[in-house]
């Protein structure tokens, strides 16, 4: 089949809620009107404190869609609404007259076994991945045909566990465990999307194929229109920028990644992984970036070693936490730093038994022994406090430099951080580092360096003192950016491209390849209900 | 100096979640650690160590899982480590245990200084620490949150009370139960995992100590969980909304018509 065909959505329940006045919602509501990025829709010259007047909040896919149609009945624009953890500002409700926020979606989740055999978990837009984490850890999901036999879990593991399912699909979100379980692209088994005409579309994977280029999207008046699926150039390293579209695809990528241009996820189904019986977790520190890449490239080759994460500090992003240690919210971590350690690289790897555990303890003495590291000079531990306790240390740069932008903001309001988000191939890795570390050191600008190494996804945040650096510091990355697309790369590895990383796209891809995606978006949404100015610019 | 710290394993209580229906906790995906306030005493005891010299010694009673907890405890610092097991000592209450540590103590012979953490996360207690000095005659600093002297007769210690900080000299050997801001306990390097891992632990039953075999276990415990449930809500709630000043306003109000402002 390779025609989606959404169905007129049934009757509504009783429990939505609608909240109405730009007053009203200005002053009690306004945590709606901005993410974690600088955009806010309050005030801005083109923003929605005039014309946006209704935030709905419904309780089911069929609420959303009842939402959606009275919505276009008026000639309105929707925002969707998650836990606005995004930091590209796709959540932001510029442009928009309606919000629809999908917080109270979220039913209790059910897990079962998928036709194939593995356990998946059905799920609400609005349940948080600590909320998914939670009841499949504590077993308090619905289990039909009974509970596992073994312990599964979701693998996805986004660095802010608040963000809503929903919008982790729609932005095809990835963690650290990327670098082993891929982003959450692979583990979508079925979609319960809102179109953008108010109807609801049930798309389980495999059910709606391209035929090739074709595929085709039934109107509500039974006509036909339809999708041309080029064959875009995309990276192959983890990318999130612009549609999903290759010949013969499965629709339900479609959806994946779209940032709520193309429909609203309602529910998801997702697919489940084995916990892994034991995992060991190692925070090494090294003298620097050459011997963190050396000891990456090693890890990966080495044949009793398969790191289910490999993360990245650099030498100033620990400088910086020394310096702002009693600020900081990792501050025991930072107390604890061995004082020669300047940067760290942080190994996630899994073991059945001690008789692996020797080997993995064998392997990684090799490995250091190699590139000639002291392996006294790390923290190591088996439990998820451990890693816990370790995440704090890599998750307490971005927190540090986002304190420090606000303290410069006070003073400069116009300026904000310069976050990069690019990946390339992991051949291209020690180029591409070695054009940061050139650059940026020529550039005088601050900056701290960490991230995702193990994917080649290093980010670069740049934080400015004047309007000055700051339009140096943006002009650095769009630099950045054409090198990584020369090395293979993407512009938007993770954070995706929301309303603030729009010109990035155009870096990627050619204008016949952004042509054949707006295509996409106008032949599914030719109002432009959905995320206007998500994306693509409004028209 | 002889050091012995003693510590728990318990269920890691911030993973509890508590069945609302039946008002029961759930245990499923509750994993057994290291008491998170041993991690204190633990540095103490090996801070000491690096500054004296000696040898610390994690002692623990519990069933043979818990020889984790001895092991990560030399990981973070300990010299060795020894786990009281056998069904003998099952079921004991913090008079049993605190009997039965300090016979262990005793055992060893040459232990000149013992340091447990506050409390246990799961009993919360705090009765261990000040029942084995009791139990082995000798004085005891309880709550301490800064070691000020350590010389061979006598250690000198500031503890927290309710009305402020009180400094003693007690003599050794003695027993210190210690709070967190004592120190910035060490997380283990993969060396030291890999030595605790591989390293010794021993096992001691009921015929490795001299006691009154009549005071081990649930036997010798004169106290007895007879139930665990979730206390019923108490009192009334009252919500005030609308907006913040006017809130504000109310709250104060009835603050003051129960004298509480």
């Amino acid at each position: 089949m390779n025609e989606l065909a959404p169905r007129p959505p049934g009757a509504t329940g009783t429990d939505y809620r609608k909240v109405t006045g730009a007053e009203k919602i200005r002053q009690a509501y306004a945590e709606y009107l901005h993410d974690e990025s600088r955009l806010c829709a309050l005030g801005d010259a083109e923003g929605a404190a005039g014309g946006l007047g209704v935030i709905h909040f419904p309780t089911t896919a069929e609420e959303v869609a009842g939402a959606v149609r009275a919505a276009r009945r008026a000639g309105h624009r929707v925002a969707i609404s998650g836990a606005r953890t995004g930091i590209t500002g796709a959540a932001v409700p510029l442009n928009a007259e309606e919000i629809i926020s999908l917080e109270r979606i979220k039913p209790k989740p059910v897990a079962r076994r998928d036709e194939q055999g593995n356990w998946a978990v059905r799920v609400g837009a609005g349940t948080t991945v600590a909320e998914l984490t939670d009841a499949l850890q504590h077993g308090l999901c619905e289990y039909p045909d009974g509970k596992p036999d073994h312990p599964v879990f979701y693998p996805v593991d986004t660095t802010e566990t608040s963000a809503q399912v929903g919008g982790t699909v729609a932005t095809n979100a990835s963690g650290a465990r990327t670098f082993s379980y891929g982003p959450t692209r692979r583990w979508v088994n079925w979609l319960k999307v809102v179109t953008p005409d108010g109807r609801i579309l049930e798309l389980r994977r495999g059910d709606v194929l391209a035929d090739g280029h074709r595929l085709f999207y039934r109107r509500e008046d039974g006509s036909h229109a339809e999708l041309h699926i080029p064959d875009l150039p995309m990276p192959g390293t983890k990318h999130t920028a612009g549609y999903h579209l290759r010949p013969g695809m499965d629709a339900i990528e479609l959806f994946i990644g779209s940032e709520g241009t193309l429909g609203i996820v309602a529910e998801a189904e997702l697919r489940l992984a084995k916990k892994p019986a034991n995992r060991l977790f190692l925070t090494q520190f090294v003298s620097g970036p050459d011997v963190a890449l050396g000891l990456v490239r090693a890890c990966k080759d080495h044949p009793r070693l398969s790191p289910l994460a490999l993360e990245y500090i650099g030498p100033r992003s620990m400088g910086l936490l020394r310096a702002m240690g009693r600020e900081s919210a990792a501050y025991v971590e930072v107390a604890r730093l061995p004082a020669d350690a300047r940067a760290a690289l942080y190994v996630e790897v899994a073991f059945r038994d001690e008789e692996e555990l020797d080997a993995i303890y064998a392997a990684l003495g090799d490995v250091l022994a190699a590139e000639g590291v002291d392996p006294a000079h790390s923290w190591a531990g088996f439990t998820d406090r451990d890693m816990e306790e370790m995440k704090r240390l890599r998750h307490a740069v971005p927190e540090t430099v986002n304190g420090i932008i606000g303290r410069r903001k006070s003073e400069v309001p116009e300026l904000h951080k310069v976050g990069t988000d690019m990946a390339v191939p992991d051949e291209s890795l020690g180029a591409m580092m070695k054009v940061y570390d050139e650059r940026l050191e020529a550039s005088g600008l601050d900056f701290v360096i960490f991230g995702h190494i193990g994917d080649g996804h290093l980010h670069v945040n740049i934080l400015p003192k004047t309007t000055a650096e700051l339009a140096q510091a943006e002009a650095l990355y769009a630099d950045f950016a054409a090198e990584a697309v020369r090395l293979g790369g993407s512009v938007a590895a993770e954070h995706g491209i929301g309303r603030i990383k729009k010109r990035f796209l155009a870096i990627q891809y050619s204008e016949e390849d952004l042509a054949a995606m707006r295509a996409v978006k106008d032949t599914l949404d030719p109002a432009g209900t959905l995320n206007p100015g998500v994306l693509f610019d409004r028209r | 100096m002889h050091i012995v710290v003693c510590i728990k394993h318990v269920p890691d209580t911030t993973e509890l979640r508590i069945d609302a229906d039946r008002g029961t906790l759930i245990r499923e995906g509750v994993p057994s650690i290291l008491n998170p306030p041993d991690t204190f005493a633990i540095e103490a005891a090996a801070a000491l160590r690096d500054q004296l010299g000696g040898y610390v010694t994690a002692l623990s009673m519990g069933p043979a899982q818990a020889e984790a907890a001895v092991r990560e405890a030399v990981a973070r610092g300990c010299d060795g480590g020894i786990l009281l097991t056998g069904s003998a000592f099952a079921g004991a209450d913090t008079w049993s245990t605190s009997y039965t540590l300090a016979c262990a103590v005793r055992r060893l012979g040459d232990v000149r200084l013992v340091i447990c953490g506050k409390q246990a996360i799961d009993g919360d207690t705090a009765q261990v620490g000040p029942g084995l000095a009791v139990h082995l005659g000798w004085p005891q600093a309880t709550y301490v949150r800064r070691i000020l002297e350590v010389g061979n007769e006598a250690i000198v210690a500031e503890r927290l009370t309710d009305l402020g900080n009180e400094t003693l000299r007690i003599q050794l050997p003695s027993v210190l139960t210690v709070l967190k801001d004592l120190n910035f306990p060490r997380l283990p390097s993969l060396v030291s995992q890999m030595r605790a891992r591989r390293g010794p632990i021993e096992r001691w039953g009921p015929g490795d100590i001299e006691g009154d075999a009549g005071q081990f276990g649930l036997s010798g415990s004169p106290t007895r969980v007879v139930r665990v449930f979730t206390p019923p809500p108490r009192g009334k709630c009252v919500l005030w909304e609308g907006e913040p000043e006017e809130t504000a306003l109310k709250l104060a109000q009835a603050l003051k018509e129960k004298r509480l402002l």
